[in-house]
């Protein structure tokens, strides 16, 4: 103690330029404001929010209960007639039905198709996961539109599946696999895949595994075991996975136009010719209405039976 | 002049109240440890002399100065962080260079004391590493150069041993301490490691639930605790409920359960009757086969009991016994040439009045 | 570990075929952009690079690829700017809106392009606002903002604050603070999300289709009108330029990082 009294005065501090008044500039005050601060954060975000979604929304929802004048014009009378055309002309039905169809035709075979490598990858504790899982990616950053255009060159009446197939002699006349139903789903699922593989991925690589071998020890062979423990467990991500799925696929555009036929038409091709065509926006306000209406009730339907919070959790 | 002042600093949560009335004066130079269980208060306190949190109540000075209100960037008190806290995308150099460069020293300045701090912190090779590429006890060097290049007025320290292993922990506490000294930089440091407050202070606050419980040197704190909780929390004590049985001028008999008396010195005034907890620690008192002295003659106690049990631990064994009265006491016997008791036996507890503590007891 | 997996594992044979599936549409288009010919034919008779040189010579493409790297560029800045600021917000206030923001800014995410672009569209319209690049511009950064959320978010949800207060501790304000310690710490989390963005900019389509005028056609406006019209092998050229910079861009910078 006393050694550190006898050196005690040797030392002696810095000061910090303009400690003394403790006063910033001017500017450098303001910035520290919790308001302003706040105010740099959350403004740009709610300006772009508030300005570019719901502004736009507000704008066709008034748009869709206008009618449409000669060469285009919007004229603001006010009717439901839109709505109610929308629900009497078969062919929108039709739009709606096939949309939906072929939503869950995908969110199936998507499933189907990611289940066992999001399960295999997640099991198997290889030493390259990493990069098999960054693999998965890469579809992502790859254009959607080009891959499209490569499932025309695999699918088309010259296209590699059925130039093969003829010179292999298993067909002799080509098969119509392009601009049908089939080619739709099959590019849907290639573009929805990671959706699928990464929550089921995630959900089963948290499974504590020694449930799995405890129901084995108590006498469940493998696939029980994978039937009562495994398959439960990874219900979170099959269901969250499932549901981006399906709502990705109901509002596709470029893969049921690219590689569809003249009957698979879906609801957003409906809103883009109204729009692009022929140019009755309040019809196409109405389509889209209709489509974010099913949308947030395919939502709250899904929250009240399978629950939301259980999967944004995950 | 102090050149730390704390007057009445109190820090509420919501309703929680975190620190409650702390006022102390820490003179230049002097090396001050905040000790208490975790949860108690330390880091608030510490925090707020830092500035990254602002009281609720009360002052504090630095150098006579109210700094309360001045942002943590103008206060110079340096901190040493329990994780380190260095910046990983920077060298070990500019970690230390850092608080000069917003202090506008010039360049070759920098350069020599940074150099001088990784001279007395005893690294001086690693300025061009990265922290990642140091060991846990060499990053707290480099913590505590970061901190102490900058000359602040206090150097501030939350538990920057805790993360290390226990050897390391010991020897950087040596060295902390004679760096401390060498420069003599008054510093706060908090832990919840008895042992390292004892060994690094030249005064302790004793800390619990947000209030302080007491403020003296190691010497007061474990020889003269002013609560039982101060007891109790330093050290390894036994607590047996009595009443006060009788009192003159100096000296205390408290009945202990059956009937047992033992003899305290009077070190602060009670009334016959009074219930109190008698402490007595482990290692105060020594244990013999015959009674060698007369219980209660020349200041001394002799109590009877049986070894219950013991445990061996190289350097001393520990006791524990059962009184006559069916009280158990626990007793901490230095191994060298002492040959040890066995269970069943029978001992003598023999510790002087000086070693027997009372505080009042309510229930 | 190889040990484990003799013989015939059908999870690990399934693995191998969902991947070639994944895979197959990206190295057809990549193979086709070699193809001599001027008819997509199988099996390919040759390799050339004719018709990269018939790309580079194609000024309309050219002009598209232009509009789509600035377009992409400023997208991803803007949505870098905004969704870091914004992740802050979302990570670190304690403002009873975060939660409510945080939901709504993953709405362009799940919403169909189609919509989205009809709604601004109408929007501009409304406000009598010309399409172009800038609209273009604010709708990819909308549609990019979640992405560059989620993954700065992610990078300050696991910074560790007492890098920080150890900086202000030294002598630095808190801006001085967020110049030298936070957003070097929190960069790489800013760049992988301006880099997602500019992908997904570079891809848009649906939306893009309402709101490009003939001279800020994108890529993928050219694109779609090509497959349309006619199997040109061009796009084979400019899918190979475009798988090269999706892919390549990203994984560059993973270089960089690693190096650095
Ligand atoms: N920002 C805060 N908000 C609410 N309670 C806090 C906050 N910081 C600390 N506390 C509470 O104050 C008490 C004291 O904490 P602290 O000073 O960290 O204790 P310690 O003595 O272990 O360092 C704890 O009960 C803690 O939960
Ligand atoms: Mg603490």
């Amino acid at each position: 103690m006393e050694k550190a009294a006898l050196k005690a005065p040797a030392y002696r501090s810095d000061e910090i330029p303009d400690a003394a008044t403790g006063q910033e500039p001017f500017f450098i005050r303001l910035l520290q404001q919790r308001g302003f601060i706040a105010g740099v954060q959350f403004g740009p975000i709610v300006f772009w929010i508030f300005f570019f979604l719901l502004i736009p929304m507000l704008i066709i929802l008034f748009y869709s209960f206008c009618q449409r004048g000669p060469g285009g014009v919007i004229e603001h009378s006010f009717s439901l007639k839109n709505y109610t055309h929308f629900f009497v002309a078969p062919i929108y039905r039709k739009v709606l039905i096939k949309s939906a169809v072929i939503a869950l035709e995908v969110t199936l075979g998507a499933l189907l198709v990611a289940y066992i490598p999001a399960y295999y990858l997640a099991t198997v504790k290889m030493k390259n996961r990493i990069l098999l899982l960054i693999m998965l990616i890469v579809p992502f950053w790859t254009s959607l539109l080009i891959r499209n255009y490569s499932w025309i060159l695999i699918l088309g009446r010259e296209g590699i599946i059925n130039v093969y197939l003829m010179q292999w002699g298993i067909i002799s006349e080509p098969l119509q696999l392009l601009y049908s139903e089939f080619a739709v789903v099959l590019g849907l699922v290639h573009w929805v895949l990671p959706f699928m593989i990464f929550p089921i991925f995630s959900t089963v690589d948290n499974i504590d595994f020694d449930l799995v071998n405890a129901a084995k020890n108590l006498g469940a062979n493998s696939l029980q075991a994978f039937w009562r423990v495994t398959l439960p467990l990874s219900m979170p991500g099959i269901a969250g996975g499932c549901l981006l799925t399906f709502i990705l696929t109901i509002g596709s555009f470029v893969t049921p136009s690219l590689l569809g036929g003249p009957e698979d038409l879906m609801i957003t091709m409906v809103i883009a010719e109204r729009f692009l065509t022929l140019f009755d926006w309040p019809f196409g306000s109405a389509a889209s209405i209709i489509y974010l209406a099913i949308m947030i009730a395919f939502v709250l339907v899904y929250d009240r039976f399978v629950g939301l919070k259980r999967i944004l959790n995950m | 002049m102090a050149d730390l002042e704390l007057k009445q600093v109190t820090k509420q949560f919501g309703t929680f109240l975190a620190v409650k009335d702390f006022s102390i004066s820490v003179e230049k130079g002097e090396f001050v440890s905040f000790l208490g269980p975790s949860g108690c208060g330390k880091t608030t306190t510490l925090r707020m002399i830092a500035g990254f949190i602002e009281p609720s109540k009360g002052e504090i000075l630095i150098r006579g100065k109210r700094v309360d209100g001045v942002p943590p960037y103008r206060r110079d008190a340096g901190m040493v962080f329990q994780n380190y806290a260095l910046f990983p995308h920077m060298t070990v150099f500019d970690n230390i260079a850092f608080g000069l460069r917003y202090r506008k020293v010039p360049k070759d300045e920098i350069k020599k004391r940074v150099r001088e701090m990784l001279e007395l912190v005893r690294l001086p090779d690693v300025e061009g590493r990265r922290p990642a590429q140091l060991s846990g006890g060499q990053q707290q060097r480099i913590a505590l150069a970061r901190a102490m290049v900058i000359k602040p007025k206090v150097l501030l320290f939350d538990e920057p041993l805790s993360n290390l292993d226990a050897k390391l922990r010991e020897k950087l506490r040596v060295e902390l301490r004679q760096i401390q000294q060498e420069v003599g930089i008054t510093s706060i440091f908090v832990t919840h490691d008895q042992e390292e407050a004892l060994a690094l202070s030249d005064r302790i606050v004793v800390m619990n639930q947000g209030g302080v419980t007491q403020i003296g040197t190691p010497f007061e704190i474990y020889e003269k605790p002013s609560t039982e909780f101060v007891g109790a929390f330093i050290g390894q004590s036994n607590f047996l409920n009595g009443t006060v049985e009788a009192a003159d001028r100096d000296t205390l008999k408290i009945k202990l359960a059956e009937g047992i008396l033992v003899g305290a010195k009077k070190t602060a005034p009670v009334d016959l009757g009074a219930k109190v907890k008698v402490l007595i620690r482990a290692e105060r008192i020594d244990l013999k086969s015959k009674p060698q002295a007369t219980h209660l003659a020349s200041d001394t106690n002799v109590i009877k009991g049986t070894i219950e049990n013991w445990s061996y631990l190289g350097g001393n064994v520990h006791y524990y016994l059962r009184l006559e009265n069916g009280q158990s006491v626990f007793v901490i016997e230095q191994t060298a040439g002492k040959t040890m008791f066995q269970k069943e036996d029978a001992a003598f507890l023999v510790f002087g009045f000086h070693n027997c503590l009372y505080f009042p007891r309510h229930t | 570990m190889k040990k484990i997996i003799v013989g015939f594992n059908p999870l690990k044979w399934v693995t191998v075929v969902v991947y070639i599936f994944i895979f197959a549409p990206i190295l057809v288009v990549i193979l086709m952009s070699f193809h001599p010919q001027d008819i997509v034919s199988f099996p390919m008779p040759g390799f050339s690079f004719k018709w990269y040189a018939k790309f580079l010579s194609n000024e309309n493409l050219l002009r598209a690829l232009w509009v789509s790297l600035t377009l992409g560029l400023s997208a991803g800045c803007l949505a870098g700017v905004i969704g870091t600021l914004a992740a802050f917000a979302i990570v670190r206030s304690n403002l009873r809106i975060k939660a409510a923001l945080n939901a709504v800014t993953f709405a362009p995410m799940v919403i169909s392009g189609v919509v989205m672009g009809v709604a601004i569209l109408s929007f501009f319209n409304a406000i009598g606002f010309p399409r172009g690049f800038f609209s273009l511009v604010v709708t990819h950064s909308l549609f990019s903002l979640p992405y560059v959320v989620v993954v700065v978010s992610a990078r300050l949800a696991g910074f560790d604050r007492s890098l920080e207060e150890a900086a202000m501790n030294l002598g630095a304000t808190p801006w001085q603070t967020f110049r030298s310690v936070t957003l070097p710490l929190i960069a790489p989390g800013i760049i992988g999300g301006m880099l997602l963005a500019f992908t997904i900019s570079f891809d848009e389509f649906p939306a893009t289709q309402f709101l490009s005028t003939p001279s800020t056609a994108t890529v993928p406006i050219r694109i779609f009108s090509m497959i349309k019209t006619e199997l040109n092998p061009q796009i084979n050229v400019l899918a190979t330029i475009m798988i090269v910079i999706t892919i390549g861009v990203p994984l560059i910078s993973e270089y960089f990082f690693r190096k650095k």
